[in-house]
């Protein structure tokens, strides 16, 4: 019962800071346009749509955990950190494996988006904690 | 209720506010540092304002994984045509690189370079959030002070370090910023973790870095003992993260150890309190701002007495980092002075801010909103103020032209992967990593024996003729096992790379710039051209009017006499 309604506040809480996502996806296209005025929109659409594929949306579910002490911000900006640490990690070393290169675009980001959301979801009430 | 409700409407308003402010000032940023340089767009036809060899070399090394799908070897044609030769480069900011082409469609070398722009920004912001922990105002006004990045100094200043290509010191200061962060922020769950991924992200990126995180480490346990508040849990804390940190970084770290760390001769302790090779800052480039600053660490001093504060020590601590040039970081101190205006930018906050308090009672955020977009006007450029030092604005494309791309892909396009490419004398060929563009291995004449030749009015058949490859101090390192390694230029000598005469009719195609800022070096070419396809089998492949390419489908047979004199 506690995990279920812990889940549905993870549900609304994730639903939330979506929308916050979609909003500066959308001034980031603006704002790109004005930048670079002379560059295509679809151009700008794709670069910033796989910007928040890579960086954003990876980063901002791994730092889900930690939603009750950090600001949105300041998850965002961290997880634009972690995210390209590990992203650029784990593909130098998946490519040493064997697996090529061109199918980490697809594979990593949904991996940490999939692992942020269950790290999350699993979160016991005791972790609210500081150390 | 009602007074409630106004609370959290007026709290909303002002968390709003500085988010507002935070968006505004990242992309400011982002058109004073690339929108002018970039002359408005994204894409470009060939790698644009890229104005050193550094630049290429990136490049070329993100389009090789591209090509191979990972980063287990260095390309033949960047390693001197070893095919076994060591990926030894730090590689986390490449396979970024290449993953974000794959997503964003756009070229290697746009996004490469676009994208250490947007890394830049986000270093920004992540000093900001470090200086917010403290105190929100100081942050703010604090945060323009990052437009200085685009200075060019009277040397060479913090915007060649993007421009000359030190991409990777610019990933490796963002993952020591976020190293800070965590240092604030230590007291989370589990956030050891933190610790772990920053710390392998700047093994695998800049290794300086990484000295620069485990010195501030040890001042921070060095204080914490002091104070007897270096608990068995901090102690856990640090272990774990630091255990996995070696788990992640040992495989790379092993490749760094025999590679960059083994070929590359320490300097000692030597004193150099100048540079003008390197790209730097100096405190006098601060203009008006530098009493300001100075004002800022006296206050931070006296605060730091009081109470002490982490974001104080990180912002000395990179100031003291920037003087180790006095104790043999040489290099690496004169290129963290770039980031100054990131970790000096709490000092200008905490000046402003404290002596603006003196007249001002109560602070609201508008204030600082305020502050800090007057100071991002004037720190940009937009309004310029004598003696206060702002960000550069100029349209550049760089060493590159259409003529010697299209060149390059012809290469790339339409030859044999072993084919033999000599290049003659040409003006850009001096930043010779971008030769590798061809995807072949690059020969270039000497041309210090070039020239000697047209001044003794000679053409000769076997000329000085580099084999050339990022060897970059490691020497072509291959692996024989996990820890033994060997060397293919130390074993075959580094003469047959550098110093040794080979013969023009060995290459299979010939490039021939026809034109030059030297008349005479651009004539010299056009005159051992003619001399060559007298051969039937020698002809002209590709002509843009710029650049020749001459095939030789008999690659080895006489084609010139030894020496001909004119």
């Amino acid at each position: 019962m506690k995990i279920a309604l812990q889940n549905k506040q993870l549900f609304k809480k994730v639903i939330e800071e979506s929308k916050y996502i979609l909003i500066l996806a959308v001034i980031s296209i603006i704002a790109l346009k004005i930048l670079f005025f002379k560059e295509s929109f679809a151009v700008i659409l794709r670069l910033t749509l796989s910007f928040f594929w890579v960086f954003i949306i990876p980063g901002i579910s791994v730092m889900f955990y930690w939603e009750d002490k950090l600001s949105f911000t300041e998850r965002l900006i961290i997880g634009v950190g972690l995210s390209s640490a590990m992203i650029g990690i784990s593909s130098y070393y998946i490519g040493l494996i064997g697996l090529n290169i061109r199918y980490h675009v697809f594979i990593l980001p949904s991996v940490i988006i999939i692992a942020g959301i269950f790290i999350s979801s699993r979160k016991k009430p005791s972790d609210h904690q500081p150390t | 209720m009602e007074n409630n409700k106004r609370e959290v409407l007026n709290l909303k308003l002002k968390l709003d506010f500085e988010k507002i402010y935070l968006i505004i000032i990242f992309f400011f940023i982002l058109w004073a540092g690339v929108a002018n340089l970039w002359d408005y767009k994204i894409n470009h036809d060939f790698p644009f304002s890229y104005m050193a060899s550094d630049t290429f070399q990136h490049q070329v090394r993100i389009d090789s994984i591209k090509q191979m799908g990972n980063y287990r070897y260095e390309a033949p044609y960047i390693a001197g045509g070893f095919k076994d030769a060591i990926g030894f480069y730090p590689p986390l900011m490449y396979h970024l690189d290449v993953i974000m082409s794959y997503a964003s469609g756009l070229e290697n070398y746009d996004i490469a370079y676009l994208l250490t722009f947007i890394i830049l920004c986000f270093s920004s912001l992540a000093f900001y959030l470090i200086i917010r922990r403290w105190n929100k105002h100081i942050a703010m006004i604090a945060l323009p002070l990052s437009f200085l990045l685009f200075t060019r100094g009277p040397g060479i200043g913090p915007y060649a370090l993007i421009t000359w290509g030190s991409w990777p010191l610019i990933f490796g200061q963002f993952f020591l910023i976020c190293f800070f962060w965590y240092m604030t922020n230590f007291d989370l769950k589990y956030s050891w973790i933190f610790l772990a991924v920053f710390l392998s992200a700047i093994a695998l990126q800049h290794q300086t870095e990484l000295l620069f995180a485990a010195g501030f480490m040890i001042i921070m346990g060095i204080w914490w003992l002091a104070k007897k508040e270096f608990s068995k849990e901090k102690i856990k804390h640090f272990t774990s993260g630091i255990l996995l940190f070696l788990v992640i970084s040992a495989y790379y770290l092993i490749i760094f150890r025999f590679t960059l760390v083994k070929t590359q001769v320490p300097s000692g302790f030597n004193i150099v309190a100048t540079t003008s090779t390197d790209q730097t800052l100096y405190l006098s480039n601060f203009g008006l701002i530098l009493p300001l600053l100075i004002i800022g660490m006296i206050i931070a001093l006296f605060m730091l007495k009081k109470k002490f504060s982490t974001p104080i020590l990180i912002s000395f601590f990179m100031l003291l980092v920037g003087f180790g040039n006095y104790i043999g970081l040489e290099r690496h101190a004169f290129k963290t002075r770039c980031l100054w205006p990131i970790y000096l930018s709490l000092f200008l906050g905490i000046s402003i801010y404290y002596l603006l308090k003196l007249v001002i009672k109560k602070w609201k955020t508008a204030y600082s909103f305020a502050i800090g977009i007057i100071l991002a006007i004037i720190l940009s450029g937009v309004v310029a103020i004598p003696y206060i030092p702002h960000s550069e604005r100029f349209t550049s494309a760089g060493i590159m032209n259409q003529y010697h791309w299209q060149t390059f892909n012809w290469i790339k396009g339409n030859t044999d992967e072993d084919s033999k490419v000599l290049f003659l004398y040409g003006d850009v060929y001096n930043q010779n990593a971008m030769l590798r563009n061809t995807f072949r291995v690059p020969y270039m004449v000497n041309t210090e024996e070039y020239v000697s030749a047209l001044a003794n009015r000679t053409i000769n058949r076997h000329i000085g003729i580099y084999l050339l490859g990022d060897h970059h101090g490691v020497h072509y390192a291959y692996r024989k096992s996990l820890l033994d390694y060997g060397y293919h230029a130390d074993e075959i000598g580094k003469d047959y790379f550098y110093n040794t005469q080979r013969d023009i009719c060995d290459f299979d195609f010939i490039i021939v710039d026809k034109v030059s800022s030297q008349a005479a070096l651009a004539q010299y070419n056009i005159l051992i051209a003619n001399e060559l396809i007298k051969n039937d089998f020698i002809k002209p492949v590709f002509d843009n009017g710029i650049v020749v390419i001459l095939e030789n489908s008999n690659r080895g047979e006489d084609c010139i006499a030894e020496q001909t004199t004119f």
